[in-house]
């Protein structure tokens, strides 16, 4: 049995163009969420800069290219990486997404969604349990955002993270927004989606922006959270009580003080619901 | 886990070759958001690595030099960052190396510029620390260069092209002149950097960061006018911050 994460409060992703402003410190966050991936392969600035960082804020650690949900065998010179970056900063905890990346050795460097079938529970638990022996650390999993489904399926996407939860022993990173997504995309009602996760297996949210496309949304992070999704929430801030919170913006990234803004209305609107 | 291979190997065709029918899929036409944002991230990246190649080409020829290099080699690596480092031998068979014959060269410039970021930094060393060392000794002594420090030769003066670039001005012909050039790329608190040195401090550098003494470096410089030379690139080195080691044969500086 693996210990759970820690519970810390609020935080940020760290982006290259914050990084002065991380580092003059005195922010009100707990903890800074990295790319994993951006770290892994370098010895240079990236690394002596987060090193800075960690003696004032808790890190944690989030990658994009496990790719769990592949039939490629995991990519052992990743996970080697992945181990040599856990042991030298030492993450609060680690995630990566619910998804495949590619196959054949061949990566499109996207997430792509996963037929719900119990077969493939089966597939994705083995690979989580080979992942946690390996760094010795509780996984996140997290929902990802998509715009096509597969007619294989068989369960609904919360049924399925959450048994793999359940059999793995891992966690989940709950990413408000992507449900949102997912549910105007595919025609599922948001709240069945958080009615149907246990609340026990939830460690993390992500709070993020999209874009509507008229017919579909697409998972941007590109722009401040729309009021729909502060709304989804609050409600599951009603379910799940205080999860660690963090917002991410990729792409048009703003001023960190608008970053800081966004995860301040986090908490705003945290103690409301829990008051 | 047969039928989730034949799934996963069938979307990935798909996606890469865009294709709209995808009967397996519910909404298969929204397949088209898989398949931009594949092109989409990897020329981003290219732009980002070779951002001097895009500035000569233009957008639009360099969009289609980046989608026939993604075709021609499809990323394998789990860091998408890694991306561009086949770019530079992909154009070297290119046919817009006739028109650009500097192209590839340009490319593995700007890959290195790019590869010294990630490229550890040690404390330089302090000369003020080997006040004490002899003459004698230190024709014996050997020199450890900042692991974050390249070297590169290349036909053609990048380094007014790169400032042009900078200045953002348009690129024309009479920018780039072909001519022998010797750079350094290396790393310091605030950034990475190029510049452009002397052929002879090119290969005394050279020399130095492949285990000579300087001794053996100033033997092979042999004239006097040379020699001091030598003194006057140790203090540009040193402003640099590209040295991080002294060895002697009888002891080491630190």
């Amino acid at each position: 049995m693996r210990s759970s994460p820690p519970v810390l409060g609020h935080g940020l992703g760290i982006r290259p163009s914050h990084w002065e402003k991380i580092l003059e410190g005195g922010h009100d966050l707990d903890w800074f969420e990295i790319i994993s991936e951006n770290f892994m392969d370098t010895e240079g600035k990236p690394l002596a800069l987060l090193e800075k960082a960690r003696k004032d804020y808790s890190i944690v650690c989030h990658g994009v290219s496990m790719s769990i949900g592949s039939v490629d065998p995991l990519n052992q010179n990743y996970l080697k990486k992945l181990k040599a970056l856990f042991d030298r900063i030492q993450p609060a905890w680690f995630s990566d997404h619910l998804c495949w990346t590619g196959v054949n050795q061949l990566n499109t460097h996207d997430l792509l969604p996963l037929p719900q079938t119990p077969t493939v529970v089966e597939h994705i638990v083995n690979r989580i349990d080979e992942v946690q022996n390996y760094m010795g650390r509780k996984m996140l999993i997290e929902n990802v955002s998509s715009y096509v489904s597969f007619k294989e399926s068989t369960m609904t996407e919360w049924d399925f993270i959450s048994d793999i939860a359940k059999r793995s022993g891992c966690g989940i990173l709950l990413d408000i927004n992507n449900i949102y997504v997912n549910a105007f995309n595919h025609g599922f009602n948001a709240l069945d989606y958080l009615e149907g996760v246990p609340a026990q297996y939830v460690s993390q949210f992500h709070l993020a922006g999209h874009t509507n496309n008229g017919t579909y949304l697409v998972d941007t992070h590109s722009a401040k959270m729309l009021d729909a999704t502060w709304d989804l929430y609050r409600l599951a801030l009603q379910k799940f009580k205080h999860v660690p919170t963090m917002v991410e913006w990729d792409a048009e990234i703003p001023t960190f003080d608008v970053l800081l803004s966004e995860i301040n209305r986090a908490k705003e609107i945290e103690k409301s619901v829990l008051a | 886990m047969s039928w989730l291979k034949d799934i996963q190997e069938t979307m990935y065709r798909d996606i890469v070759l865009q294709r709209k029918d995808a009967p397996y899929l519910k909404n298969a036409d929204r397949l088209h958001v898989y398949g931009n944002g594949y092109y989409v991230r990897l020329i981003d990246v290219l732009s980002t690595d070779f951002p001097l190649i895009q500035w000569i080409l233009g957008d639009e020829k360099f969009n289609t030099l980046a989608r026939e290099f993604i075709t021609a080699k499809p990323s394998s690596e789990y860091n998408i960052n890694s991306f561009g480092q086949h770019f530079s031998s992909f154009l070297q068979q290119h046919p817009l190396c006739t028109e650009y014959p500097f192209l590839q060269q340009l490319s593995e410039y700007e890959w290195h510029l790019n590869q010294v970021q990630g490229l550890s930094r040690k404390k330089p060393i302090d000369f003020s620390s080997l006040k004490s060392v002899s003459v004698e000794q230190w024709t014996d002594a050997k020199f450890e260069f900042q692991p974050n420090l390249l070297l590169m030769e290349t036909d053609y003066g990048f380094d007014q092209l790169h400032k042009e670039f900078r200045e953002k001005k348009t690129f024309t012909n009479d920018l780039l002149a072909e001519k022998p050039s010797f750079f350094i790329f290396y790393q310091k608190e605030n950034g990475s950097y190029s510049t452009s040195i002397e052929k002879m401090e090119y290969e005394t550098l050279s020399l130095l960061m492949k285990d000579a003494s300087l001794g053996d470096v100033l033997d092979a410089l042999g004239n006097d006018e040379m020699v001091q030379s030598v003194f006057s690139w140790f203090q540009k080195w040193n402003e640099k911050e590209l040295i991080t080691n002294v060895t002697f044969e009888s002891h080491e500086s630190e």
